[in-house]
């Protein structure tokens, strides 16, 4: 029984976890449309309009997502590559 | 012979984990049309190779804690080994006949589990003690792995369709198109690296009871690069049936729904692993596309998902119960003669399997029709669908 709570403890990391990046990543990323859409409307005389921050926003919004995925696979593959390259990432043995 | 025959089988479990999970990964992409079918699966491929390689955490620690294999060694480790592994195939390739997203993993661990206890008895799997055992390694994480990923994948689908509400929809559609792109790319690396490893590991256990290698070696990279070869040449296959049920038979998928579903599967595939609750690849992703369809308020179709969820009850018994036979012939007709048989067992069952299928072929061609109306995966009338729900 005593196991089985600790399983439900690291349970609710696991959903955290799945929350922070299962949808915290989505949402960035929606933003990011959002904001790219945004960058350059054409108004009714034809004029094209660009709106900089907006563009900006959205790259932001890129960057920290292509960060986020970036960190994360090197975290998944930090055994493999201090094992074959002896880089030691994450500070670990 | 017999190591060889258990590399080959083991080999041959991983490319049907390959075909068998595609739709995980490209399902969504491809019934969005963010990718053309060829293109996805090769993607798909490529990245299950790179991600095999990435770590190899879960390969040392498969069937640990479900079969006590310890006091047995050589050959009849060998043959309990291949009995479960013919036991996952021959499942796995029912369920794909049928169009059913089931969880390669519990395959494999049923048809282990099944042809330990045929050779060993109940005492030989560990059912419940301590952090170990068949309930909280396989049933517990079987329950959470499509609750978790349905209330995220809904959760992010919500969020989604809030933030980028009024923008214009061909725009949205494009820029979603790119994202699903990427997230598709993510599973499929996550897929490689947790699947294929499994594999690595029944190997890495044969290959220890021949006395090629000590408990305590690294992974050979040869059988890292076997592996990764085997499971990303049976992802290009592609799992056609398996991909149209996810793609175009739970829910109707547009772009950010599919975005937002392989985010919620790759966020919970690789972090699950790292917390040590491991939850099944395929399972996640059900329960994913699941929920991006409880989070736009679109129509799910229950009907479809019920089969699923017999499927995955079924999953383990089943491939338990095959396994287990197959331990009894071979054990009954013993030694290599025993395993050659199995071995032809397993290779006319395949055989069969594989013609059956081509009575009504589902390719590249109609991957993105859902055959409505078409028993047995009728679609129920919305009158129905209320009960079902």
């Amino acid at each position: 029984m005593h196991t089985v709570i600790t399983n439900l403890s690291s349970l609710w990391e696991v959903v955290l976890a799945a929350l922070v990046f299962g949808a915290g990543v989505p949402a960035v990323f929606a933003f990011a449309v959002r904001w790219w859409a945004q960058a350059e409307t054409v108004d009714a005389e034809g004029r094209v309009r660009r709106n900089y921050p907006a563009l900006a926003g959205a790259l932001i919004c890129v960057v920290v997502i292509v960060m986020v995925v970036i960190t994360g696979i090197l975290f998944t593959a930090k055994a493999f590559i201090a094992h074959q390259f002896g880089i030691h990432l994450f500070g670990q043995a | 012979m017999v190591l060889l025959i258990v590399i080959v089988t083991a080999l041959a479990f991983d490319f049907t984990n390959g075909f068998h999970d595609t739709a995980n990964a490209m399902a969504t992409s491809i019934a969005t049309g963010a990718l053309k079918p060829r293109v996805a699966v090769a993607l798909s491929g490529v990245l299950n190779l790179i991600g095999a390689f990435l770590s190899v955490s879960v390969a040392a620690t498969v069937a640990k804690g479900i079969v006590q294999l310890n006091d047995v060694g050589g050959q009849d480790l060998l043959v309990i080994v291949f009995a479960g592994l013919v036991g996952g195939i021959l499942w796995n390739l029912l369920t794909w006949l049928l169009g059913l997203p089931s969880s390669s993993s519990h395959a494999l661990f049923g048809g282990l589990i099944g042809s330990t206890i045929a050779a060993l008895g109940w005492n030989g799997v560990i059912w419940a003690s301590g952090s170990e055992g068949v309930l909280i390694k396989i049933v517990l994480p079987a329950i959470l792995a499509p609750v978790i990923a349905a209330m995220v994948g809904a959760i992010a689908t919500f969020l989604v369709y809030r933030i980028t509400h009024g923008v214009d929809e061909d725009k949205a559609n494009e820029g979603f198109r790119w994202g699903q792109i990427g997230s598709a790319s993510l599973v499929s690396l996550a897929h490689g690296t947790n699947d294929a490893q499994k594999t690595m590991g029944i190997i890495f256990l044969a290959l220890v009871a021949y006395g090629t290698l000590d408990k305590d070696d690294h992974m050979p990279l040869w059988v890292m690069a076997a592996c990764a070869v085997a499971i990303a040449l049976g992802t290009y296959l592609g799992g056609w049936r398996i991909i149209r049920t996810l793609g175009k038979g739970l829910v109707e998928i547009e772009s950010p729904q599919g975005l937002s579903a392989e985010s919620t599967s790759a966020a919970i595939i690789l972090t699950s692993a790292h917390f040590g609750l491991p939850l099944s690849t395929t399972q996640t992703a059900t329960g994913a596309i699941l929920g991006t369809g409880i989070g736009k308020r679109a129509e799910v179709r229950w009907r479809v998902m019920g089969r699923m969820a017999v499927a995955w009850l079924l999953t383990l018994p089943m491939a338990g119960i095959v396994g287990a036979i197959c331990w009894a012939i071979a054990h009954l007709i013993g030694g290599l003669a025993g395993v050659l048989v199995v071995f032809a067992i397993l290779i006319a069952g395949a055989l069969g399997i594989y013609l059956r299928s081509r009575r009504d072929p589902v390719g590249t061609h109609n991957v993105n029709e859902w055959p409505e109306g078409v028993p047995p995966a009728a679609t129920p009338s919305s009158v129905e669908q209320n009960h079902a729900g």
